[in-house]
């Protein structure tokens, strides 16, 4: 492993540990805390502080090592949780999570976060004992992590640990210094001893400076469990050879490591006893009767081995527990994988299922049965491996929503209203990118529904409703599309507000007639906000526009329904993945399209159905349906070779109509050719085309030619702003400066 | 100036000389069609499938302020990358015909002149002069920076 390796390693880590504090701090902040959840908190804030230190990142222990000295002493009932101090823990948990970002150097260079760091540990002053504050130094103890260890063992201080280090000579290339080990060692305990062994040492000629050529023997003197000393050597433990000796070790053990090292036995049992482990006779012994190794065991010993022998049971059963969870790991259930490469999987599947297509299409002008039919199973295991890989990047939603109990708990205590969050449908998976992306829309709407969305308190009351408002994130599947939704139980979206607002901003005519579905996407016009006030959380007029934006840029789409007096929802519709698509194929002027299966409703031959007075809207079953025609929309002009193709097939202009329907609107879609359905791997048109709406991506067809991907809502939306801009009885719809 | 080599991959479009380079290029292919991206502006042709990958193609004669590029037997797609920008881009560039990689001393290399040109000062990077002709090295990164290419899509399509 690299140093970079192993920095994400403590990145990720400190991440999960960070992500379970929170979890933690909410739930003691919903009133049930035990014992337990203090300890788990303790546990990550002091790991973070100990994986840190390895790396030599002195503010985030320097900070961390206050705040756990507060959590040590809440956890001993010396101080009470009250809500003011787990107020101030978020927001050093807050501020871990900054300082976890940056390196030593960025933290010095920046005075905010060093602001940031004194404000809070002054903040956490009146828990903190004098002492602890002043003391950064005398980092804790043993003592301090472990009392548990401090109850079982009588002898206390006197607990001798032997560590041999034979570290991998690739250790320093790796970043790793063994002194910061040793360092990080002394914040565990006290080292009582250290013999450098320097046997490895090669000739000059042979000498790499990058390489390292020692070895250790420590003598370590600590409360610390056996976990924690070997978790000082979590990042070298996989290529090094890390013996830790506990207090309890018996002579036999002892001689087991003598015999495994290389060195000479002699001499290994000398460095034995200048570190204290082992006394001066017992070795004698030992060492003279290699053959009664195991009778030496039995017989009465002075030495200080002997004596701890039984005397500390936890540590025995650390140690099983240690061995235990090292053969369960092997076989667990779980592995992490770098999403990248899960990334290049997809893709590499990606590239199968087009070339898969393309054999589809050889076979099939082959005529050759059997080939067809095997081309047939592959087809259909094609799909199986395009499903398996693709679910390996779902992930649930949950952990996303996880997060809002906290935004809503602090936007709730800034607003000074009463909000209880209900969390519906936390196992549907999704996308792992669309996870990532949907975070920013979720968080502007949520703020929204609580800022402006939920009455205040009294208004609730007056009204008559539970003063404890309601928020619920709920998450679903609905024909091959995911729903999450966000509800509230305020006081819905004022009609009237929105008319007058955006009458004096300009967007819509005096006159203009509405629906009421039309007029709440109002309030995605970029500039647009009815709230009175501006708060600090929403009111700007910013956000509702992004929030748009990015849930388009995932294909998706967003619905709002809304009840005066009973609250309102918003209703964000996802496609299942990003990556592969089933699509319809179309052709228009001899350029390829797709439409996303799952926004087709049904395919109609346009030359049967007649224009309603000319409009663009043809009567579907009694139901006017409009449609926009792909030629024209695109201004697709026949290409050379399409030219050349209709001469020579002599193409009746036969027109076909694709319905399709996003969210609650039907629409038509008029093209020249139907192809059929296909399976598209979406290969995203690059920052380029980025102003480009109403194509979402493109796809490569079996064929080698290019076909474009079609979005629906932006195309339909492209298709109204064409119509507006084209009708002079619009004036202000030209004017209104658009952006 | 310190003598630094560099090389420069050097075609021709419309009887103009130009060079780029050589680190920027990553491969010519052979004009094989290209697909029209809808709405798009004249200076960009159109998508092409480099094997499994959607690269879009530049007429780089339109962005030069040129006349389009005339297609014939002989037309051949620059593939270029371009890494300063905030991600890499992979982009197609028309030409007429591509020449040769040559070597071209720092020295050699004068500076654009203010006007004259023809060309936006900004995008040449240099003038080089080869068997009595002019070669007009071209910056890469300033005459196809995603981000302005971008924007000219974004004012066309308004």
């Amino acid at each position: 492993m690299s140093l970079d390796a192993i920095l994400q390693t403590f990145f990720v880590e400190a991440q999960e540990h960070l992500e379970s504090m929170e979890n933690m701090l909410l739930k003691m902040d919903e009133g049930e805390c035990d014992d337990e959840m203090l300890n788990d908190i303790f546990r990550s804030a002091h790991t973070i502080k100990g994986s840190a230190g390895i790396f030599g990142l002195d503010h985030i222990v320097n900070f961390t090592h206050v705040v756990e000295n507060v959590l040590d002493r809440a956890r001993d009932k010396e101080i009470e949780i009250d809500t003011d101090l787990i107020n101030v823990i978020f927001k050093c948990r807050d501020h871990m999570q900054s300082l976890v970002g940056v390196t030593l150097d960025e933290f010095n260079a920046q005075t905010d976060l060093q602001k940031t760091d004194s404000d809070l540990l002054t903040a956490l002053a009146p828990w903190a004992s004098t002492e602890n504050i002043e003391a950064v130094e005398q980092t804790c103890t043993g003592t301090e992590s472990q009392p548990e260890n401090k109850l079982t063992d009588d002898g206390g201080t006197d607990k001798l640990w032997h560590i041999s280090l034979r570290l991998s000579t690739d250790c320093l290339k790796n970043g790793m210094d063994p002194l910061s080990f040793i360092k990080f060692l002394t914040s565990l305990g006290e080292i009582k001893h250290i013999e450098t062994i320097i046997d490895n040492f090669p000739s000059l000629d042979n000498f790499d400076a990058e390489s390292l050529y020692f070895a250790y023997e420590i003598a370590l003197q600590s409360d610390a469990s056996l976990e924690e000393i070997e978790n000082t050597f979590m990042f070298v433990q996989d290529d090094s050879d890390i013996t830790i000796l506990p207090p309890s070790a018996t002579i036999e053990d002892y001689l087991a490591l003598i015999d495994k090292l290389p060195e000479e036995n002699q001499r290994l049992g000398d460095i034995l006893v200048k570190c204290g482990s082992l006394a001066r006779h017992s070795l004698e012994q030992a060492l003279a009767s290699p053959s009664a190794e195991k009778t030496v065991t039995d017989q009465p010993d002075e030495s200080p081995a002997e004596e701890r022998k039984d005397s500390d049971a936890t540590i025995n059963a650390a140690l099983t527990k240690q061995k235990q969870a090292k053969t369960q790991a092997p076989e667990g259930k779980q592995i992490r994988i770098d999403s990248s490469r899960l990334d290049h999987l997809i893709n590499l599947i990606g590239e199968l299922v087009i070339n898969q297509q393309r054999i589809e299409l050889l076979s099939k002008d082959s005529k050759n049965p059997p080939l067809i039919e095997a081309v047939d199973d592959f087809d259909n295991f094609t799909n199986q491996i395009r499903d398996a890989a693709l679910s390996l990047r779902m992930v649930p939603i949950g952990g996303t929503f996880q997060r809002f109990k906290r935004l809503v708990r602090d936007t709730s205590q800034e607003l000074g209203k009463e909000v209880e969050l209900i969390i519906d449908g936390a196992d549907t998976e999704l996308d792992r990118l669309m996870v990532e992306k949907l975070g920013d829309p979720l968080t502007h709407i949520v703020r929204n529904a609580m800022d402006h969305g939920l009455e205040s308190t009294e208004d609730r009351q007056a009204a008559g409703k539970n003063i404890k408002g309601q928020l619920k994130l709920s998450a679903y599947h609905e024909g091959g599309h995911i729903v999450i939704a966000i509800s509230d139980d305020g006081n819905g979206i004022n009609k009237v507000r929105i008319r007058e607002k955006a009458i004096e901003k300009g967007i819509i005519n005096n006159d203009s007639q509405l629906s009421d579905n039309e007029l709440f996407h109002l309030i995605f016009h970029p500039g647009f906000s009815t709230a009175e006030t501006v708060t600090n959380l929403s009111g700007r007029g910013v956000g509702m526009d992004v929030v748009k934006r990015n849930v388009e840029a995932l294909q998706g789409s967003i619905d709002i329904s809304s009840k005066t007096g009973l609250g309102s929802e918003f209703k964000i519709r996802l496609p299942l993945t990003l990556a592969i698509i089933d699509g319809f194929h179309v052709e228009a002027k001899g350029t390829h399209f797709i439409i996303p299966q799952a926004t087709i409703i049904e395919c109609i031959d346009l030359s049967n159905h007649q224009d309603i007075k000319g409009r663009h809207c043809i009567n579907l079953r009694g139901d006017m349906i409009p449609y926009l025609n792909m030629s024209e929309i695109f201004n697709l002009a026949p290409s050379q070779k399409m030219k050349a193709v209709d001469h020579m097939t002599r193409h009746t202009a036969k027109r076909e109509l694709v319905i399709v329907q996003f969210g609650s609107d039907v629409a038509g879609i008029a093209v020249d050719r139907l192809n059929g359905e296909i399976q598209t791997v979406v290969k995203p048109l690059g920052p380029i085309f980025k102003a480009l709406k109403g194509i979402g991506g493109s796809s490569l067809l079996g064929n080698g030619e290019i076909a474009f991907i079609l979005d629906v809502p932006q195309l339909i939306e492209l298709a109204i702003a064409n119509e507006i801009a084209n009708k002079i009885s619009y004036p202000e719809s030209i004017n209104s400066p658009d952006k | 100036m310190v003598d630094k080599t560099s090389q420069f991959l050097t075609f021709t479009i419309a009887d103009e000389h130009f060079g780029m380079d050589l680190h920027q290029t990553r491969e010519i292919i052979e004009y094989a069609g290209i697909t029209q991206v809808p709405l798009m502006p004249q200076f960009i042709s159109g998508v092409i499938n480099l094997r499994g990958e959607v690269v879009p193609v530049i007429d780089l004669s339109v962005r030069l302020g040129r006349q389009p590029i005339t297609i014939h037997k002989r037309t051949c797609v620059i593939v270029i990358e371009l890494h300063s920008s905030e991600q890499h881009c992979v982009l197609g560039l028309l030409a007429d015909a591509v020449n040769e990689v040559i070597d071209i001393s720092a020295n050699d290399i004068e500076d654009a002149p203010a006007f004259g040109a023809k060309i936006r000062a900004e995008f040449i990077q240099g003038i080089a002069k080869k068997d009595d002709e002019f070669i007009v090295l071209l910056d890469a990164e300033k005459t196809l920076s995603p981000v302005e290419l971008a924007h000219l899509v974004e004012a066309e399509l308004q």
